[in-house]
């Protein structure tokens, strides 16, 4: 079973959708037989860190909205997290473009650490305050991973990858994603959101059954 | 417990790395959804994340 997920990681329901999915999968009995890719989303294209700025005021100034309402988004998807058991903190996370990361996700997926790579970063950007633009961190990150630091450093230092990280944002287009996270399994069925733990699990043996 | 994460050929697009996955549009795809659940996702136009009900995209 293959599962492919459209995400970013600056995206709380996709952060909240694969602690769900996880936890489907450790009670579903083929759990070593389903194979996961992740493929990139840029969600705030245009986001930029700017130190000293709360997370709530950058997401207002960026999507023209008033603070209420992005404090507002934000206290939602904070609760749901806590709900959830996932870390989404808010109060020490910072907006970021996550154009860079993407091109070096590219990279660790080439290397067979694309899942590994997905999960460290949303952890840096949601739990840990981590600027997950900057190249340092990024390197940090990707070494954490497994990854060879020089090599990343290369490809920060240029447009590598960039090339791929439009190709899976224009599939994306092209199979009419309206919202992230967006898993496909087997490239026959689809599931939009982050949707409860027990939706997944009807929806893996589902498919397995179909299948 | 360890997923599957393939090595991809760096060489190659998606689709032409894995015969067998070709990615189909999204209305040849067939929506599970147990029941009228709600989903939470981030809007990938607006970037504004929150719930919406599944029955708001249409059926997949």
């Amino acid at each position: 079973m293959k599962i492919t997920i459209w995400s970013d990681f600056v995206c709380p329901f996709c952060f909240i959708g694969q602690s769900h999915l996880d936890k489907a999968l450790k009670s579903f009995e083929h759990a070593d037989e389903v194979e996961i890719e992740y493929k990139s989303f840029l969600l705030m294209p245009d986001a930029q860190n700017f130190p000293g700025q709360d997370y709530a005021q950058n997401f207002a100034n960026l999507k023209g909205m008033p603070i209420q309402q992005a404090q507002a988004m934000l206290k939602n998807v904070t609760d749901m997290a806590e709900a959830s058991g996932v870390d989404i903190n808010y109060d020490i996370a910072k907006l970021a473009s996550t154009t860079d990361a993407h091109r070096v996700f590219q990279y660790a997926k080439e290397q067979g650490l694309g899942n590994e790579f997905f999960k460290r970063f949303y952890a840096a950007h949601f739990s840990e305050g981590e600027v997950i633009s900057d190249v340092d961190t990024i390197v940090r990150l990707a070494e954490e991973v497994g990854l060879d630091g020089a090599k990343v450093r290369n490809i920060l230092g240029s447009e590598e990858n960039a090339d791929k990280v439009n190709q899976e944002i224009s599939e994306a287009r092209t199979v009419g994603v309206q919202g992230v996270p967006f898993f496909v399994i087997n490239n026959k069925y689809a599931v939009s959101g982050a949707q409860p733990v027990e939706q997944f699990e009807y929806v893996l043996n589902q498919v397995w059954e179909e299948e | 417990m360890m997923l599957k994460d393939k090595k991809t050929n760096s060489d190659t697009s998606p689709n032409k790395s894995d015969s067998k996955f070709k990615l189909m549009d999204l209305k040849e795809l067939k929506s599970l959804d147990k029941n009228d659940s709600t989903a939470f996702v981030c809007d990938v136009n607006t970037g504004i994340c929150g719930p919406v009900k599944q029955e708001k995209e249409g059926k997949l």
